[in-house]
């Protein structure tokens, strides 16, 4: 498809958001059963679902590390996610990508001390592919942890902005992540604003381009911490208010 | 009672600016202030400030009574699945032999050792102790209360409620032992693994657990199963889907709101089969505002 | 990560003997399900089944694509079906996807389910290709009746784009012109079919097994039937052999299950056609703040 501008004279991009405007978040937490935690996160149109199991005893005992829990991923793609459908192996160069961005992202951020010779698996499904996929992943599994119980020092939570058309934009859908700009993708601990991953897709970007994507991509991540830790907090009180619920 | 609002926190959230609380579970020291690490209730006991999550595998305590399912054989002592970060171990001393007799274990003891507990087997157990470091967890069945679950030939019903989360049915006599504040925050955990098909036994007859002593250690456990009638089928089934009404709806589990959903299946005149069904699940816990489940 | 002691089989098999199982169900009684069409917007068709712990999402997807040279005028329907968890350790997950693939394959893109001239958009030259893609999220038994009835809820709720062949450019070329959504079509289906799984147990046979329930089987049928009971497909799992009057006994059960299903499934997705809010087309993107 042949687009002329990302970003039209009016300031609105091609659905109409403005270039610093979110998509609409959705937050969906513990409805998946027989699993310590799931979350649902819904970004747009991109639909990604988690879930955790653990901490528990490893099933390979030959993986299992001393002194820390070790962290397993699967990831699958479905093949309707994407416009065009695509049947994507376990092997694929991304999904093995994507793993491995999970597990580094997060090791640093659980505390994995507390259970030694213990396994906590991740799995994710994405349901729906409408760009800012790896975000929408990081944030499930996030929430999905929290979800678990599964203590972490603060919620990383990540977001994707593109430097196209001479514009910095966030929250990109599949058709401007694809327009061949420079993809930042970032995830910060949400208190004290720490990059504890990022990905870029760069082609020639000026610093000063480079600097105002990176700071309007960290304000996403801020933006979206507010509606996950909601969500949390909601969820929490919901679960309170039914426990202490009496029966009549 | 706690008459004050309890305050959530979520990960991240600092807790307190003191500085001489002591941490707790829940709890981490980051840029010298206490911070929580899970999503849940705050509790402040005296100096100690720790956060109780709502939701969690098993945390273990000893002295807790659990029910387990035995997952490996190994040398002199048993792996066991309790729903926790790890599977819990029986050693080969720490149960009660056949013979009653307290004695050193031989080599024949450790030959056998299936002939006591095998795979898949189900047994109820209490912790005995805990090492945190290494993150194990030791049980024991010294006692008589303790044990392969087996089904009986019975006129009564019992009801084990692991405290680990999975039931059984315990006896009245083990249930005042599982502290109520562990009850509260613990039982729930049935409705993340609803291992509730195990068969149940609800019992007023504090003798019952005495009756359930006779150590078999046949294979052939056919022999000795005895059919339930129907009704007590019935009462079973429709007991179970009261536990599972409570889990769904991720609510305590005790007895008393196990008989209050019972009775009040009754009293609706509702088949235990429907009970599981969302708007008659809704009307047995009186529940005036629709909720999504 | 199912496993039973001895004595809780034994409890389970008696239970079905007394026809009264685990959760008060008799053996030919089915649990509640829920369905929701239309979840994923970017496919043509899509639906979530829940069935107590069980979890199955579908996505529909049209292509355009070649006709197999065996039937030029039919469209052609490809069935895939992916199970995220392995969901008991007799079967690994593989074996399972390949067994309810193959099975699904077979009964919806057999041409009787769904007219499949219907899907030819040029005789011999190019055809609609249908594929349903199956993500078993959590399974809680009885998984082949499960995807089958998430399968004709996603069809309930598919669009084919209209199209039109036009000259291409050059002589001998064609083109084809997709019209936009709001002048797609429903597919008709009246003849799909659904599985409705039978096991065996100790000579008594039993419908829509709990997970726990399948470590207890000897066997089991499975048997895709239609709303008005004929016949798409049967396929038998397990060691045991079952005797030839016992097959058109459980046969006749599977046809009356079927019925039933067929029903309830019907009802759910009219009900869920009449309070569909028009959100899922909505282009909403309002920052939420």
């Amino acid at each position: 498809m042949e687009i002329s501008e990302y970003v039209n004279p009016e300031g609105l991009r091609i659905d109409g958001r403005r270039r610093k405007e979110l998509r609409k978040i959705e937050i969906e937490m513990g409805k998946l059963e027989q699993v310590d935690g799931s979350a649902l996160f819904v970004e747009g149109f991109t639909r990604v679902m988690a879930s955790v199991c653990g901490p528990k005893e490893v099933e390979n005992r030959s993986k299992a590390v001393e002194d820390k829990a070790f962290i397993s991923v699967e990831f699958l793609s479905a093949t309707f996610s994407t416009r065009k459908r695509t049947k994507m192996s376990k092997k694929d160069r991304r999904v093995l990508e994507i793993c491995s961005i999970i597990r580094k992202t997060f090791e640093p951020v659980l505390q994995l001390e507390l259970f030694p010779e213990s396994e906590i698996s991740i799995f994710i499904q994405v349901l729906q592919a409408d760009g800012g996929v790896e975000s929408a992943c990081i944030n499930a599994v996030t929430l999905a942890l929290i979800d678990a119980g599964i203590p972490m020092i603060d919620f990383v939570c990540s977001c994707t902005g593109t430097y196209l058309d001479s514009f910095c934009i966030l929250d990109t859908n599949f058709i401007e992540e694809t327009a061949g700009g420079s993809i930042l993708i970032a995830a910060i601990l949400a208190k004290s604003k720490k990059v504890v991953s990022t990905q870029m897709k760069i082609s020639r970007l000026k610093m000063e381009n480079f600097t105002e994507l990176l700071e309007l991509v960290v304000d996403g991540c801020s933006r979206i911490y507010d509606l996950m830790e909601d969500a949390t907090r909601k969820r929490t009180k919901e679960q309170l208010n039914s426990q202490t619920a009496l029966i009549k | 009672m706690i008459n004050e609002p309890q305050r959530i926190v979520t990960p991240g959230e600092i807790l307190t600016q003191e500085s001489d609380f002591l941490r707790g579970h829940g709890v981490s020291l980051q840029n010298n202030q206490l911070t929580a690490t899970i999503s849940g209730v705050v509790e402040k006991v005296n100096k100690l400030v720790s956060v109780e999550p709502l939701k969690s595998r098993y945390n273990p305590h000893v002295g807790d009574i659990v029910i387990g399912r035995i997952n490996e054989v190994m040398r002199k002592k048993w792996k066991v699945e309790v729903n926790s970060t790890q599977n819990a171990i029986l050693s080969l001393s720490a149960i009660i032999l056949p013979d009653g007799i307290q004695r050193r274990r031989t080599s024949t003891d450790e030959m056998n050792m299936r002939n006591f507990y095998k795979e898949d087997d189900l047994i109820c157990a209490e912790v005995q102790k805990i090492q945190w470091q290494e993150n194990k967890i030791f049980l024991h069945t010294r006692s008589l209360k303790y044990g392969k679950l087996k089904i009986r030939s019975i006129d009564y019903l019992l009801l084990i409620l692991g405290v680990n989360g999975y039931c059984w049915i315990s006896s009245p006599e083990t249930v005042p032992k599982i502290d109520k504040k562990n009850t509260d925050k613990n039982n729930w955990w049935v409705s993340t693994h609803q291992k509730t098909d195990f068969e149940k036994d609800l019992s007023t007859d504090p003798k019952s657990a005495k009756l359930r002593i006779r150590k078999r250690f046949i294979d052939d456990e056919s022999q000795r199963y005895k059919s339930f009638t129907q009704e007590m089928r019935e009462k079973i089934a429709r007991t179970r889907n009261s536990i599972f009404v409570l889990s769904t709806l991720n609510m305590t589990i005790d007895p008393i709101a196990i008989m209050k959903i019972y009775s009040k299946s009754l009293s609706l005149q509702l088949e235990s089969k429907d009970m599981l069904e969302p708007n008659n699940m809704m009307n047995l816990i009186d529940a005036k505002e629709e909720e999504k489940i | 990560m199912d496993r039973l002691s001895f004595s809780e089989q034994c409890f389970i098999i008696q239970g079905i003997k007394d026809n009264i199982r685990n959760d008060a169900r008799t053996r030919l009684d089915y649990r509640y399900f829920s369905i929701e069409t239309g979840i994923l917007p970017q496919t043509n068709g899509s639906s979530r089944l829940r069935l107590a712990g069980t979890e199955i999402v579908v996505g529909i997807k049209t292509e355009i694509g070649e006709p197999l040279k065996e039937s030029p005028n039919d469209g052609r329907i490809e069935v895939s079906v992916e199970c995220t968890f392995s969901t008991s350790e007799r079967r690994s997950k593989e074996v399972l996807n390949q067994e309810i693939t193959a099975m699904m394959q077979k009964i919806y893109s057999g041409g009787k389910a769904i007219d499949l001239t219907n899907l030819s958009i040029l005789k011999e030259k190019k055809c609609w290709i249908l594929y349903i893609d199956v993500l078993v999220l959590r399974s809680d038994g009885n998984l082949f009746d499960g995807v089958s009835l998430a399968i004709k809820a996603a069809l309930f709720n598919t669009r084919i784009p209209k199209v039109q062949v036009v000259p291409g450019e050059r002589s001998g070329e064609i083109e084809i012109e997709v019209f936009d959504e709001q002048q797609s079509e429903k597919i008709n289906i009246k003849n799909v079919p659904i599985c409705v799984t039978i096991s065996q147990v100790s000579g008594f046979v039993v419908i829509d097994t709990t997970v726990y329930e399948e470590l207890c089987i000897d066997s089991s049928l499975v048997v895709a039937i239609d709303s008005s009971s004929n016949l798409f497909g049967i396929r038998k799992y397990g060691n045991d052999g079952i005797e030839s009057s016992s097959l058109i006994e459980i046969i006749n059960l599977a046809s009356k299950a079927g019925q039933n299903l067929h029903a309830r499934l019907d009802s759910l997705l009219q009900f869920e056609e009449k309070n569909r809010i028009q959100n899922s087309l909505d282009l909403d993107f309002i920052h939420q703040k």
